[in-house]
């Protein structure tokens, strides 16, 4: 049966094929948008999933709160998922805004790269929802 | 518990000072710009290098920005840039601006 955390789940994912669809018609600054917010969609279903929430998910700090709890709770004090993704929330979100507001932009490469951790940091979340009895 | 601080929040000032010294070590010439900002909240430190990967520049502070949010709960945040006018030489020839193409193509009214 679907769950409260399914919400986000299906969220993540189809931010991930956003991000994924974008890249494979060059259009980096998008793709890395889309990536950024799989992650952070990824991390909100991982954290209501194991109860750490943050009571609001929405709101101006909605950010910070699952990113502090994501790392701080599930990475170093639970340590149920790998510290390799440690980095990853804060790497895509700078990505994000040189996408979405900065005058830059992002390049293939760094889309690519943006995008490889999207992928695992989704495919660590779903697994961790896929297992739940 | 995570809240908004200004700029000119000591936390937030050391924070910034000490993520400007990381990259400086690297690129001397690195320039930076510090500002609030919404989304998500908080204080922004902008830093722009001329190099062709910024990715270069964020690894310079990466781990101590994290611990900084994570451990501190300081709502920062870091985007490292490329000068305006490399970003600019970079759009020429570029698809999507190519005049003769440059127009939306509505598909809207042909979804049901």
């Amino acid at each position: 049966m679907a769950q409260r955390t399914d919400i986000f789940l299906l969220k993540a994912l189809e931010s991930l094929h956003g991000a994924q669809s974008e890249y494979s018609n060059r259009r980096f600054n998008s793709s890395a948008s889309r990536s950024y917010d799989a992650c952070l969609q990824a991390a909100t279903a991982v954290l209501l999933e194991a109860g750490v929430v943050p009571h609001t998910t929405t709101g101006q700090l909605r950010h910070a709160m699952v990113h502090a709890q994501f790392v701080g709770e599930m990475i170093s004090r639970r340590h149920l998922f790998s510290a390799d993704l440690r980095n990853t929330l804060a790497l895509n979100l700078a990505l994000r805004q040189v996408a979405d507001y900065e005058e830059g932009i992002v390049t293939r490469t760094q889309a690519s790269r943006a995008l490889r951790r999207s992928e695992d940091f989704v495919d660590a979340a779903t697994r961790r929802g896929g297992a739940r009895p | 518990m995570i809240s908004v601080l200004t700029p000119d929040d000591p936390r937030i000032v050391h924070a910034v000072s000490e993520l400007q010294h990381l990259v400086q070590l690297r690129y001397p010439v690195a320039w930076f710009d510090v500002s609030p900002g919404q989304d998500p909240a908080g204080t922004y430190l902008r830093a722009t290098v001329d190099v062709p990967d910024t990715d270069e520049v964020i690894k310079l502070v990466i781990d101590r920005l994290v611990e900084l949010q994570v451990d501190e709960q300081l709502p920062i945040y870091f985007i490292p840039l490329r000068p305006r006018e490399r970003v600019i030489a970079e759009l020429k020839g570029h698809p999507l601006l190519d005049k003769r193409r440059r127009r939306v193509v509505r598909l809207s009214h042909t979804l049901r």
